[in-house]
């Protein structure tokens, strides 16, 4: 009777231990190590590199950079990569990276579904793992005292009520800037959205040089509005800001992906899968939102933040954002941009 | 004649003396690797075609327009549609491209290059159809425009693995009017930021020299607080202070829409910071001018005002350009401040570190070229025009104590003046270890000690690192700067001048261009080898670290050097002490002091470091002042002056304990010689 016992535990055992070799082996490569350049905020990208340290006893070190110096930085190194994992951060940058080679493939990914195809739109270069949109974050409190209402449309933005109260990203340093006059183009076309931008800028306190930076500068009473991800906006208010709310414009909007990539030619490619495994996991998702990174998760199974509900209860209106054309005239809506804004009407390069 | 001989008898006794060769060729091979060749580097790359580059952005200029499904069939969007993918094939370097697509794009490629040379309608009929669809489109593509476009894919497709030598970067950049305004921009900033700076460092030091007062204490507060914190500080403060919800602006007076984004709030940044090192410049040379000559000129009946501006300002005048020159230096190379609250204003420095990601590697090189060359101007200028005129030191060390003015006339207004500025930079300092403690900026004033266990709570990698790194950047400095200032000094050799110059020049060199030529020189090693891969070790953080601080240790240290007479070092090589001896026994006794101050202020300088290392930091080494950075970006001040606090801290502690070790060893040689002599 023991014996049989223990026949079949043992049994059981293999099998299980058979079963799990069908899944992902997370400790195969125990004892190495990783570098991880990480594009988002850096609460949320160190509780991840401890969290897939802790399961996969992989040796993980990382730094946080903006987006668009974890792309320079790939560039810079593409003969030599110092980092084997991008992860984080907005998804122009991951684009252009792709477009010029710099990210490795990976095609034979584990991942469970996504929740939308428009998080997998990078694959096999880069992966979805959040997502998030673009609105008006607004100090209410400011906005009370000099009398206004929140802007509701971007056409909003141009009232002369509020001048000197709002700061957007500066599309010629920031993905979030490009993706913003993006959106008015694809919406409005062109020249109906340079004029918009154009009526907007008396009112514009100043455009700020990293994406994070508006709704940063409305926490702080330096801004009434911020034109930004609503998600960045939400962590500040989970902060103990309760003076911010959010406004997402009812003529439209877009939203961005956040993604994560392994860097071509990179010294660790076998732990980089891993991670990129791990990072499409439901359990490595939901370490965000524990960490004040509030967005949208994009894996089937992956809880998204109770604070995000709001968002959706909001009725987002998202338009169909092309990224791909973003990217591909990211130099034309910056000149265009410029030449708009400032007064004495700079030429475009080309 | 005889001093040829005797020269050439220096020289062969050099030769002779291994020690002093190695130590030459030692500084050489330093000077060489870290500051020519990085500089080197960047310069070849800015003249240099890439034509890979060039097909990408040659090609995406067609590619851009086209959204309209009926002109992708056109072979001008087939032609730059595979141009552009084996430009991006052929960069992925030669082991892993895949030559048997790249030979079936080539194919594709020529064949269109054929067709299009061969029927000038297909141009016309494509420009027809593309102009059609853009109606809105500002600028138009005309004929010559897309001939051209196309005429340079050919160029750059049939030479694409060679590299020849160009000013294209150089034409597109100085046709390019952002950038010019940039450049303008830093010239603006720099001539205003220098003067102002100057000035205000004048007062303070002709009250400091001249005038009766009690406020030496402040003065000497204010000369210290630019060192031992972090460039930024003074950013910060203004943004909490002065900014919309400042505690003055809006807390204080009511102040709705305070706006300090812009050149006026560096402007006011920069003065702050610089203005104490024109203070202690012109102090110093202040304090060597004779009073005698003053005197006589006052005795002979010349008015006050009179000796000021007759005797005292043109003896003062070199010195007075130097401080201009020294700030505007600074000022051109300060990166920090313009990010943090240039707004819409932007510097070469700020702008070539956020526009790297928008330009080709060669562009970029080019921006630090033309910042490289404004500095180097300015350098030049002070060191070979300015310095050759120096006139105060004629006069030689002062003979006398200065009587001091007590005239109420002068004291009052000059020491209210100074109090009012004093107060305001202590005032904007103070802020930062206030700032630390306020629960929720802008929402929450209540007293928290959390920020500071916030700061704590996170990884502390970054101290650590940066302790490390400073401490051990501190050491080599010091010991390379004594052994320069003494070559420089004490021996004659072939390349003096070099070792001389390379040296100091590296004080004009800006901290993002140091930043990105090491990078660029080192990232697949030494010429490209694949030997001395630097680039995400220790090493090359510490690099930048030594050449940034070796002039300031070096200058010290000459001067220093330049008071011993030959005589007593001379004696000992009469008694039989070789070199080696006579320098450990000697003369790094007497330089001891430069030596404990390079130490300290290449401790302070690279610890605050900013610029220089953003591009230099990798996950292995972190750094405090890119994650302050961080922090103030996110909006979180009380944070960022926890770190800042604590930085300050560290940094005047390590400052306090130098001059207790420094004394100590003072105090017990003189009791060593004192009781040598009973």
């Amino acid at each position: 009777m023991k014996k049989l016992l223990v026949l079949t535990l043992a049994l059981l055992m293999a099998l299980s231990c058979f079963a799990a070799a069908e899944e992902i082996d997370w400790r195969a490569c125990e004892g190495s190590e990783l570098m991880v350049y990480v594009g988002c905020d850096e609460e949320h990208g160190a509780a991840v590199v401890r969290a897939f340290e802790e399961k996969t006893g992989i040796k993980t070190s990382y730094i946080r950079l903006s987006g668009n110096d974890c792309y320079t930085r790939i560039l810079e190194e593409r003969e030599n990569p110092q980092a084997d994992i991008w992860y984080g951060g907005t998804w122009d940058p991951y684009i252009a990276a792709a477009n010029e080679g710099l990210l490795a493939k990976y095609e034979d990914s584990k991942h469970a579904p996504y929740k939308s195809p428009n998080y997998g739109v990078g694959e096999p270069y880069w992966f979805g793992i959040y997502s998030g949109y673009i609105g008006f974050i607004c100090d209410m409190d400011a906005l009370e005292e000099a009398g206004v209402e929140p802007p509701t449309c971007w056409a909003d933005l141009s009232k002369p009520e509020y001048k000197d109260m709002i700061v957007m990203a500066n599309p010629g340093a920031t993905g979030t800037g490009v993706m913003t006059a993006s959106i008015l183009f694809q919406l409005y076309g062109e020249e109906k959205a340079l004029e918009m931008f154009a009526a907007m800028d008396p009112n514009v306190i100043t455009y700020v040089k990293t994406g994070s930076g508006t709704s940063a500068m409305v926490s702080t009473g330096e801004a009434a509005v911020g034109v930004g991800f609503l998600h960045t906006g939400l962590m500040y208010i989970d902060e103990g800001y309760e003076n911010i709310e959010l406004f997402a414009p009812s003529d439209g909007t877009g939203y961005e992906v956040g993604g994560t990539a392994i860097i071509e030619g990179c010294k660790h490619p076998e732990e980089a899968k891993l991670f990129i495994e791990f990072a499409l996991t439901p359990e490595c998702q939901e370490i965000g939102q524990t960490v004040g990174a509030l967005q949208f998760l994009t894996i089937e199974g992956a809880k998204d933040p109770e604070s995000a509900q709001a968002l959706v209860d909001m009725g987002i209106n998202l338009i169909d954002y092309d990224s791909t054309w973003t990217g591909a005239n990211k130099n034309h809506i910056i000149d265009a941009w410029t030449s708009s804004i400032n007064t004495d009407k700079i030429q475009p390069k080309d | 004649m005889a001093s040829t001989k005797s020269r050439q008898l220096e020289r062969k006794k050099l030769l002779a003396d291994p020690v002093m060769m190695f130590a030459i060729i030692l500084v050489m091979a330093f000077l060489l690797l870290f500051v020519v060749y990085p500089l080197f580097t960047i310069l070849t790359q800015s003249f240099e075609t890439d034509y890979p580059n060039t097909l990408i952005s040659q090609s995406q200029r067609i590619t851009s327009r086209v959204r309209d499904g009926a002109l992708k069939d056109s072979p001008f969007y087939r032609l730059a549609n595979n141009c552009n993918a084996y430009a991006t094939e052929f960069k992925k370097g030669a082991e892993r491209r895949d030559t048997i697509r790249m030979a079936e794009l080539g194919e594709l490629i020529e064949t269109d290059f054929a067709l299009i040379h061969e029927d000038r309608a297909l141009t016309e009929h494509f420009l027809s159809l593309l102009n059609a669809s853009f109606s809105e489109d500002a600028t138009p593509l005309g004929e010559n425009a897309l001939l051209d476009i196309v005429n340079q894919l050919k160029v750059a497709y049939e030479n694409i693995g060679e590299t020849h030598f160009t000013l294209e970067v150089y034409l597109s950049l100085f046709t390019n009017r952002r950038f010019l305004k940039v450049v303008g921009n830093t010239l603006l900033l720099g001539a205003i930021s220098g003067l102002c700076s100057t000035l205000i460092g004048f007062l303070f030091a002709y009250v400091d020299t001249y005038v009766r007062t009690r406020m030496r204490g402040i003065f000497k507060v204010i000369s210290m607080l630019p060192i031992v914190s972090p460039p930024f500080v003074l950013s910060l403060s203004m943004i909490m202070i002065f900014g919309r919800k400042g505690l003055i602006t809006y807390h204080l007076l009511g102040i709705k829409n305070a706006n300090i984004y812009g050149m006026h709030g560096i402007l006011i940044v920069q003065i702050l910071t610089f203005f104490p090192v024109a203070y202690l410049m012109l102090k110093g040379l202040l304090g060597n001018i004779d009073p005698s000559l003053e005197e006589s000129a006052r005795n002979m009946g010349a008015s006050r005002w009179r000796v000021f501006r007759d005797v005292t300002l043109p003896l003062l005048l070199p010195g007075l350009g130097n401080a201009f020159l020294v700030s505007f230096i600074e000022s051109v190379a300060d990166f920090t401040n313009p990010i943090m609250i240039g707004g819409d204003f932007n510097t070469l420095a700020a702008y070539i570190y956020m526009q790297i990601s928008n330009f080709d590697t060669r562009s970029s090189s080019g921006m630090a070229v033309i910042l490289l060359t404004i500095s180097m101007v300015l350098f030049v200028i002070m060191k070979y025009v300015l310095e050759r005129r120096s006139v105060a030191t004629l006069t030689g060390k002062a003979s006398r104590m200065r009587m001091q003015i007590e005239d109420a006339s002068v004291r009052i207004p000059t020491t209210l003046l100074c109090s009012l500025v004093g107060v305001f930079v202590i005032a904007m300092y103070a802020m930062v270890p206030v700032g630390a403690c306020f629960k929720l900026w802008g929402k929450d004033f209540s007293f928290t000690l959390r920020h500071f266990a916030n700061v704590f709570g996170r990884d502390t990698k970054p101290f650590v690192d940066s302790l490390y790194l400073s401490l051990t950047a501190a050491v080599i400095t010091s010991v390379l700067s004594m052994i320069i200032a003494y070559l420089i000094v004490k021996k004659r050799f072939l390349g003096k001048r070099f070792m001389e110059f390379s040296t100091m020049f590296a004080m004009a060199v800006p901290g993002t261009v140091l930043g990105i030529s090491l990078l660029r020189g080192y990232i697949t090693g030494i010429f490209r080898s694949g030997f001395m891969v630097l680039v995400g070790t220790s090493a090359i953080i510490i690099i930048a670290f030594v050449v940034r601080s070796l002039p300031i240790g070096t200058r010290s240290a000459v001067a220093a050097l330049n008071q011993i007479d030959k005589s007593i070092e001379e004696s000992a090589y009469d008694l039989g002490a070789g070199s080696v001896k006579v320098f450990t026994s000697v003369t790094l006794p007497l330089i001891s002091d430069s030596f404990f101050s390079s130490l300290v202020s290449t401790f302070a300088r690279s610890i605050t470091a900013t610029s220089a290392v953003i591009f230099l930091i990798s996950a292995r080494f972190q750094l405090i002042t890119p994650q302050i950075m961080t922090v103030v970006d996110r909006g979180q001040y009380s944070i960022a002056c926890a770190y800042a606090t604590l930085m300050m801290f560290i940094v005047y502690f390590a400052i306090a304990l130098m001059n207790i070790l420094v004394n100590s060893m003072k105090r017990s040689r003189r009791v060593k010689e004192l009781k040598a002599e009973a």
